[in-house]
């Protein structure tokens, strides 16, 4: 159903799928070996260089407490990166599940999840993360809890599309009229044929939490100090927008890349994998 | 026209005014003079003024950038501090007290007199004084103010300044008399305390619904200036009232605060000049505004004076899961909590307490966080009390190698070379926790942590939303270590921080109790005179910095930036808009905003 | 069509009791006390008990909720704020304005962007200029639209002073005629618009170019073209006709996610929206604002989906047995 290696060279024939590839392995490769990677710790603070601008011996200049900027975001990469990761992989394993079951079962199962979907998608996410966060004690698990909690409702429509297109089959009618059990139906036949919108989807969300987890910081909801995300980075650098330029900018920077390059490649397993889809998931 | 102000701003201001501004009241007990704050840094008083009195001219507008909506512009219930700002221009008290912070200057009432046996105040009120509606100010508003104000529906925080006073009654429409149940240092201050209101217009409404009444929204004072209109969180405009009661103030033709929840854009619309003072700049940008002004090329004036607020580090010093133990035992009649307290398995040891503020590099932390606006702290007797004698405190250096040794002597060490302390298996490490939305403490937090990992000790920073903080964190002694400010009030106690009793209260969350700070603050607070009030305070800033509850680091200096075109202004620590009325400014520096309202 | 306006209305409300029920119980429940607010060393427990009182808070809790609810269904009373007395309602509704303009201009123009966008690369499928405009779209797509908010504040505002940096009206407000005040409007909801609109202007202009494609590649643009029917009306009539229902659709999905950045843009250029007011009251633990702010936020999305429904319905007719079946 799904050859791995075939997408992957599909993916590197398409020029900006293969940017965004490269520009994920990067960012990637940055996360994992931070240590190897950053020039300074992260967490030294030299305190007779307090916010320098970019220099030979700082590239990206320091932040206010002399720290090394580019240690600060390779570091950052891997809780930005972790962060929406984790939660996107619980927004897909939820949503899939909520969506299996709600398209394969039908009837007023159905009808009673949809609507609940389309309660959840209707509200501003904004205030429900303000309100799960202004509420709780901040911690990264509470964060990607939040995330990904409030990210399944997208996946869990889409899969159930599929689902009901799929149920519809030629093959899966007569798996049902064999009598196979409900489970063996969902893991044999349904899942697999669906995997491909799920795996579009689930690259594209996580370009969606690496910015909601930065608009996060930036209300002062994010991750806790002296861990970083880009977000918290970026929101420390609005403190002194025109003094400490460098700040703010480079985050920034890094966010956006991170999330071209994400959206590049998703775009690419789209074309490969669902090229009926075309609605951008919002 | 520059240079010409900053010669001005050398001549001192003669001009004498006064008004009280609290910020949150806190201590309780009041007075005298400030010499020296801090060591070496002198008192920056702010004298900007201009010497030439026959120039002044009228109109013109102030534009004061606020940070966020007040919350009622009713003195009894406001508690925010743009509110009280602007309810300090509306309204009036009976006397203000001066910049010594011991006498007072006649305001509402004319003069006082006290009885022979000192427990009356005689106040003989102003008879040309109207509210803004035209009525005028009598006897029965200052009644009817102390009646709601004690009122315990209202629920004015003011409240515990008048606990003292028995009896107010008016003898005629211009004569009041307040009854003191005992003599006590502070019986002016507790009469004074707190702005009159029209009995006229509030007499209707029930202290119930004081907190939800149009009048919140829309007040009638008798200050020199009078409230127009409010747009919700964008404006508040106040205008001159022509038949205020000092004649020929306030010069100004109207005062509008704009609401700017951002301070970096607050203070680029200082800047451009849109807004002409602010409270609160940023440190950063205040020094570099400080360097740009010495060197004549910006017209907003830097004003720093110190303030009333510091920040400390309080250290739990029970085990908390007993505490909730204790405290349902409290409830049963068991009186001597202290003794069935568990002491903290951490800081519960003063030596361990003694090692973590040596290792803590308080210097440094002050310098950075607060771009030198601030002066480090080392006791518990804030630096504006009378007072306040740094020698009086123990002082201890800034030592690394001496709290690694003070942590081994305890039996601190790093038996499984992990880099971190451990004892009886048990790691030093524990949570630090700040309210969020304040960078100067999360910076702190920041610079601790990194110092305290030097020694081998593990901080985790904790910054959490204020009312969790406040409301359930502290109060249930749940917590390991906390970095918090507390704001200074004009009276001198400490009682609520660290009295045996007050650990049933919230506020001596560090559970501190002692029976020689029970003792010696009880007669610093009580006694008349005033060498023994100084000894005493200064025995309980010796036995408090040795005791080390806290680790006190430093003292905040308040940053105000305002535009040079106004004249004759008095800021200091009282407040920023002690003297409005006498504020002008030359007619060859007016600028737009200024023309407002005269088309 | 008006009995399904009504049937619609009336599902609505359902949802919008279990949302606000929810909220109830997740605010009064999770940590935290309105109460400490007011919070003195010098005070007495007693009187905070008071105040606790006063708020009603020490009613058992499915008896405030049932107050609550009976005072906002029969009275849509949903009490006073503790932090500054008001009315919450009140409070909400004065915040609503500079929301629902940011995100109703920004809706706009993100749309008449996008959609010019998305058709002039769909024609230019596969050239250069079609690359380019994809390129922009993705990143915009790709912005937080809070950092292109600050950069374009930092810009325009502090480095170059061109534009207002905060509220919705400058000080002068009243003494202008109305062209004035249009323009003084204008001038400050330029940047907020611009940083928010840019990254619905991507999601639109995505979805318009694709659908494009598919359009004018199937056969009855292929047969449109043999009759001879001139381009320009085939690229509306057949090409954007097909695109249009969906991106009702969208529209839809895009209000919510709107509304959720136009607070945090207000945050950025000081804007009196329900931004600050929800961010205030959620710190300040002023449950009857956060409340009335729910219920509207509630409100003004289901009935953006409302008025969406029934523009499908407009467009096509078919949709409505359509939704029946399934």
């Amino acid at each position: 159903m799904i050859n791995k290696r075939k997408i992957v060279s599909h993916l590197w024939q398409n020029h900006s799928a293969r940017a965004g590839l490269l520009i994920i392995t990067v960012v990637f490769i940055c996360s994992i070996f931070a240590p190897l990677l950053a020039p300074y710790d992260p967490h030294d603070q030299n305190l007779e260089l307090l916010s320098k601008p970019p220099s030979l011996l700082h590239p990206l200049g320091t932040d206010f407490f002399g720290r090394d900027l580019l240690s600060r975001l390779i570091f950052g990469a891997r809780v930005s990166l972790g962060v929406s990761l984790i939660a996107a992989m619980i927004a897909v394993v939820f949503g899939t599940s909520v969506g299996v079951i709600s398209g394969f079962l039908g009837g007023w199962v159905d009808r009673v999840i949809m609507r609940i979907v389309d309660v959840l998608l209707g509200f501003p996410r904004i205030f429900i993360l303000l309100l799960a966060i202004g509420f709780g004690r901040p911690s990264v698990w509470l964060l990607i809890m939040v995330l990904g909690f409030l990210s399944w409702m997208e996946i869990a429509r889409i899969v159930r599309g599929e689902v009901l297109i799929i149920r519809e089959m030629a093959y899966l009618k007569s798996a049902i009229a064999l009598g196979l059990s409900q489970s063996r139906i969902i893991w044999r036949y349904i899942l697999p044929n669906i995997s491909g919108p799920i795996i579009v989807s689930a690259t594209l969300l996580m370009g969606t939490m690496i910015i909601i987890e930065a608009s996060l910081s930036f209300l002062g909801l994010g991750v806790q100090p002296p861990m970083a995300s880009w977000g918290a980075i970026l929101n420390q650098g609005r403190l002194d927008p025109l003094g400490a330029w460098w700040i703010s900018t480079f985050a920034g920077f890094a966010i956006v890349t991170t999330v071209v390059g994400i959206n590049l490649a998703g775009d690419g397993l789209r074309d490969i994998l669902d090229p009926k889809s075309y609605l951008p998931k919002p | 026209m520059k240079n010409n102000s900053r010669k001005n701003s050398e001549v001192l201001s003669l001009k004498k005014s006064g008004q009280l501004k609290l910020i949150y009241k806190f201590l309780i007990l009041a007075l005298i003079i400030l010499a020296a704050c801090g060591g070496s840094k002198k008192e920056p008083d702010v004298k900007l003024g201009d010497q030439i009195k026959d120039q002044v001219v009228d109109g013109g507008t102030l534009v004061v950038g606020i940070p966020g909506e007040p919350d009622a512009l009713n003195p009894l219930t406001a508690l925010s501090k743009p509110a009280r700002d602007i309810i300090s221009l509306i309204f009036r008290r009976l006397a203000d007290v001066n910049e010594d912070l011991y006498s007072f200057t006649p305001r509402l009432a004319k003069e006082w007199i006290f009885s022979h046996d000192s427990l009356k105040i005689t106040f003989h009120l102003r008879t040309d004084v109207q509210w803004h509606d035209g009525k005028p100010f009598q006897a029965k508003d200052v009644v009817f103010t102390h009646t709601l104000q004690t009122d315990p529906d209202v629920v004015w925080d003011g409240i515990s300044y008048k606990e003292d006073i028995q009896l107010v009654y008016a003898e005629n429409d211009s004569t009041v008399v307040y009854e003191f149940r005992k003599k006590i240092p502070t019986m002016l201050m507790d009469a004074v305390e707190g702005y009159i209101i029209p009995e006229h217009i509030l007499l209707e409404i029930s202290p119930k619904d004081i907190h939800t009444s149009g009048f919140n929204r829309n007040p009638i004072g008798l200050g020199p200036f009078k409230f127009v209109n409010w747009i919700s969180q964008q404006s508040i405009r106040l205008e001159k009232f022509n038949d205020y009661y000092e004649s020929g103030k306030p010069h100004l033709d109207r005062i509008i605060f704009q609401i700017v929840p951002n301070n970096i854009t607050l203070w680029q619309q200082v800047l451009s000049g849109d807004v002409d003072l602010m409270e609160n700049v940023p440190p950063r940008n205040f020094i570099r505004l400080k360097e740009d002004w010495d060197a004549g090329e910006k017209d907003i004036r830097p004003i720093s004076f110190l303030g009333r607020q510091y920040d400390f580090i309080g250290w739990n010093l029970i085990d908390h899961e007993n505490y909730s133990i204790v405290m349902d035992e409290a409830g049963q009649g068991e009186p001597d909590i202290s003794r069935l307290l568990k002491p903290n398995k951490l800081f519960g040891s003063q030596k361990v307490r003694a090692a973590l503020t040596m290792a803590i590099d308080r210097k440094t932390i002050t310098k950075i966080v607060n771009h030198g606006l601030a002066a480090q702290m080392h006791g518990p007797v804030p630096l504006i009390w009378w007072v306040f004698d740094e020698s009086a405190n123990e002082i201890l250096p800034f030592d690394p190698d001496g709290a690694k040794h003070y942590l081994a002597d305890e039996g601190w060490t790093d038996s499984d070379g992990d880099g971190i302390l451990d004892k009886d298996g048990v790691k030093f490490s524990f949570e630090m926790a700040t309210n969020s939305g304040n960078e100067r403490r999360e910076q702190t937090l920041t610079l601790i942590q990194n110092q305290l990992h030097q020694i081998g000790v593990e901080m985790i920073p904790r910054i959490l939303e204020a009312g969790l903080l406040f409301g359930r964190m502290l109060p249930s002694r749940d917590f390991d270590a906390v970095l918090i400010g507390w704001n200074v009030g004009l009276k001198m106690e400490l009682t609520s921080l660290f009295h045996t009793t007050s650990i049933l209260y919230p506020f001596n969350f560090v559970s501190y109790s002692s029976s020689d700070f029970d003792n010696w603050e009880e007669i610093a607070k009580k006694s008349l005179n005033k060498e023994i009030t100084r000894d005493y305070w200064n025995k309980v800033a010796s036995r408090l910095s040795h005791d080390l509850p806290y680790t006190w680091l430093y003292y905040k200096m308040e940053t105000v930036g305002l535009n040079s075109r106004f004249k004759d202004v008095k800021i200091d620590k009282r407040g920023v808009f002690i003297n409005v009325e006498d504020w002008w400014i030359p007619t060859d520096v007016r600028t737009k905003t200024d023309m407002l309202g005269n088309r | 069509m008006v009995a399904y306006i009504l049937r619609r209305l009336l599902g609505i409300l359902p949802v919008l009791l279990i949302g606000l029920t929810f909220t109830f119980f997740i605010i009064h429940l999770a940590p935290g006390d309105p109460t400490t607010r007011f919070m003195d060393p010098s005070m007495d427990p007693a009187l905070k008990e008071k105040i606790a009182e006063r708020f009603g808070l020490n009613d058992p809790l499915h008896f405030q909720y049932f107050l609550w609810l009976k005072q906002v269904i029969f009275h849509f009373d949903f009490g006073n704020s503790f932090n500054s007395g008001r009315s919450a309602s009140v409070i909400v509704f004065d915040a609503l304005i500079p929301t629902i303009l940011v995100t109703g201009l920004s809706l706009l123009f993100g749309l008449i962007l996008g959609v010019l966008g998305g058709i002039f690369s769909a024609i230019n499928h596969g050239n250069r200029v079609d690359k380019i405009i994809t390129s922009v779209m993705l990143f915009f797509f790709s912005m937080p639209a809070f950092w292109l908010g600050m950069m374009l504040l930092g810009l325009f505002s502090i480095k170059l002073d061109w534009l207002p940096s905060s509220q919705l009206t400058s000080i002068f407000h009243d003494q202008l005629n109305i062209f004035g005040r249009i323009s003084d409007y204008a001038k400050h909801l330029i940047l907020p618009v611009l940083a928010l609109g840019l990254s619905s202007t991507a999601t639109f202009g995505r979805f318009i170019r694709s659908s494009m494609i598919e359009a004018m590649g199937s056969d009855y643009v292929t047969a449109a073209e043999a009759r001879g029917i001139s381009r320009g009306r085939i690229i509306i009539h057949y090409g954007f006709r097909n695109a249009l229902i969906p991106l009702v659709t969208l529209i839809g999905f895009t209000i919510p996610v709107l509304f959720s950045g136009a607070v945090v843009i207000e945050v950025i250029f000081s804007l009196p929206g329900m931004g600050r007011v929800m961010v205030n009251a959620v710190l300040g633990r002023d449950y009857p604002v956060i409340l009335a702010a729910s219920t509207c936020a509630f409100l003004s999305v289901l009935a953006g989906n409302l008025l969406a429904d029934i523009f499908y319905g407009i467009v096509d007719p078919r949709i409505q047995v359509y939704r029946e079946v399934k």
